[in-house]
């Protein structure tokens, strides 16, 4: 079985991983077996006339493992379909077919809300766009102190007030209490991402999808955030999905890129090699396409 | 000198600017004292520290601030016009839009939810110009074709559409009057390097081709260094650097300029495990 999804992958998978993989097979954190999500498009009066069901195959059969430990990084097209995929993975969205085990278990058909609970409390989004994903009516200390509540973490008003001043200056919103009180449009845009970086850290879930956490941060701050994440891994043995279209960062956080087209997984290596010797024509695309850091003659 | 000296007469200038806002503990200062000047045909790059006031220098001069805000000072004329200085409906009838207009930093929240995307665009066209609603969801489709979007896609609401789909028809959007300013704040944040790359060929098109004028708000360095002719470094309110990309990247006046060039990780060499 194990085998037979693997040559039906038409992933470029590079030898070195896949026997990494197939070697520490107690080590795989998160299997994806063809997962597949499509979506309906939305439909014209003249086409409903005519029948047309047309779907945006969002997630088309996708399969990629996640060891214990490392970071995967997602790369690709605009609209390719790694939202989607971060979110079915978590089952914020329901897969249309295909199967997620998580630790050894199977996630895909967990119905009780406790269940449920258990698994939600290990795997954690931090979501795109800071100004959607948080919400507008909490101040900073209620927008991180709710996951604490909702997963019973820390003994009381005071041990979370420390977990969540902590938090606050782990991610250099500095100092707390200038911005516990402060409402999410009172926030600079990157503030706002750091913010959800916090919420999402404070819980030290073991598993985080990370969907362009750090897009809008300027590169110092960029890189202490990068760090910190670098850093909580290495100490909570925390494993991350890390979204981004930044390939520099790709590279500096990832141990193995992952690269998606039209919803398909096109390519997935070693981070040094999807970046310095990339295979796929996409990947080789995408490559070339990044911005050189020298100014060009007017 | 200037690096701004040939480029002949200023269509926007920001003169003195300072803006604050008010929380119940503290009084921001946000904008502490800022001067600069954009000209017809120009891209004006502005870069800097997370909060050091850039999206509240893009809002002032939309005259989009808050309620909790207040301007302390400073001037902001548009082709001759003050603009701080005119009544609500005068700038909303010839400014807004029609000659600046923007690609805010929430782009991706920016559309409203209920209607389809084409309708959106479409009604911004119509609301600004004398133009029938038929001819403008015309308008919108190559609007979103010229950002990559498939026309028929327009359809869609919101929702229906990735984090960068949503930017880019907000910046199909923004296009859609022909403006002779766009304020971009952060617009292509949530776009690979190759949409990215058509979206930066786009304006630089219509910057050349029109003589569209840009201020463009990024944490990417590479992209103001392709498109700017000048580049602003933001610290705690203040521009503290303001330079062409070549002699800022050869040599950075302010610490915190050599800061940023120093940190950004490089995809030649990088972190070694
Ligand atoms: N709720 C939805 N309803 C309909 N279509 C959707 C929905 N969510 C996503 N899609 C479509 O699925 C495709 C993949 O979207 P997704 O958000 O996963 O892309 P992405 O790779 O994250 O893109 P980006 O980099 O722009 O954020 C797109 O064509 C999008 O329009
Ligand atoms: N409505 C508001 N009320 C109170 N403070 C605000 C408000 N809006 C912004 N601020 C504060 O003003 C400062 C400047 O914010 P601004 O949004 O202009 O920063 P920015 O340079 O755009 O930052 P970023 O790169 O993170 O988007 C920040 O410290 C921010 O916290
Ligand atoms: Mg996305
Ligand atoms: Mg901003």
């Amino acid at each position: 079985m194990e085998r037979a999804v693997r040559t039906s992958c038409r992933v470029i998978c590079t030898k070195n991983t896949e026997n990494q993989a197939l070697e520490h097979n107690e080590s795989v954190l998160l299997q994806v077996q063809n997962l597949s999500k499509a979506f309906r498009k939305s439909r014209t009066l003249l086409q409903t006339l005519k029948g047309r069901a047309e779907h945006v195959k969002a997630i088309d059969g996708v399969t990629f493992e996640v060891l214990k430990g490392e970071v995967l990084g997602l790369v690709g097209e605009s609209g390719s379909g790694k939202t989607t995929l971060g979110r079915v993975i978590l089952r914020l969205e329901e897969p249309d077919s295909g199967s997620i085990r998580f630790e050894e278990s199977d996630y895909t058909s967990v119905k009780d809300r406790s269940t449920m609970k258990e698994f939600r409390r290990k795997m954690q989004m931090i979501f795109q766009d800071p100004f959607d994903s948080i919400n507008p009516r909490m101040n900073v200390r209620d927008v991180i102190e709710e996951p604490l509540r909702i997963h019973n973490v820390g003994s009381g008003e005071e041990e979370r007030t420390q977990l969540i001043r902590r938090s606050l200056e782990d991610v250099r919103v500095n100092p707390p209490e200038d911005y516990l009180d402060r409402y999410p449009h009172e926030l600079s845009g990157g503030q706002r991402q750091r913010i959800a970086i916090a919420r999402t850290l404070v819980l030290k879930p073991s598993f985080i999808v990370a969907d362009e956490p750090v897009s809008m941060l300027d590169v110092s701050v960029r890189m202490e955030l990068l760090n910190l994440m670098l850093d909580l891994k290495d100490r909570y043995g925390l494993t991350y999905l890390f979204i981004t279209h930044d390939l520099a960062v790709a590279k500096y956080v990832c141990d193995r890129i992952a690269v998606m087209q039209s919803g398909k997984i096109v390519e997935l290596g070693p981070a040094v090699q999807i970046i310095h010797n990339p295979q796929h024509p996409y990947t080789k695309a995408l490559r070339a396409a990044v911005p050189v850091m020298k100014p060009h003659p007017h | 000198m200037s690096p701004q000296a040939e480029l002949g007469e200023a269509m926007l200038n920001v003169d003195s600017l300072r803006v604050h806002y008010t929380t119940d503990r503290a009084v921001i200062r946000a904008v502490d004292g800022v001067t600069f000047a954009v000209h017809r045909g120009e891209a004006y790059g502005l870069a800097g520290e997370s909060g050091s006031g850039k999206s509240t220098i893009a809002q002032t001069v939309l005259r989009l601030l808050p309620a909790n805000s207040g301007i302390d000072g400073g001037e902001v004329t548009f082709e001759g016009t003050d603009i701080l200085e005119i009544g609500e409906e005068e700038y909303r009838k010839k400014f807004r839009w029609r000659r600046i207009s923007t690609v805010p930093q929430a782009a991706m929240n920016a559309l409203t939810p209920v209607y389809r995307i084409s309708r959106q665009i479409a009604e911004a066209i119509t609301t600004h110009e004398q133009t029938r609603l038929k001819d403008s969801l015309s308008r919108a489709g190559d609007l979103l074709e010229m950002v990559g979007i498939p026309k028929d896609r327009g359809q869609d609401f919101p929702h229906q559409f990735s984090g960068g789909m949503k930017q880019r028809a907000v910046i199909a959007m923004a296009l859609a009057c022909n403006p002779s300013l766009l304020i971009a704040d952060e617009p292509t944040t949530g776009l690979d390097v190759i949409t990215q790359a058509e979206v930066l060929r786009l304006l630089k098109d219509l910057k050349s081709r029109l003589g569209l004028s840009l201020i463009f708000i990024t944490h990417d360095l590479s992209i103001l260094a392709g498109l700017c002719e000048t580049i602003a470094i933001m610290y705690q309110g203040k521009i503290v650097e303001q330079a062409s990309p070549e002699s800022l990247f050869r040599d950075p006046t302010h610490p915190y300029t050599a800061k940023l060039l120093a940190s950004y990780p490089d995809i030649e060499n990088g972190r070694e495990t």
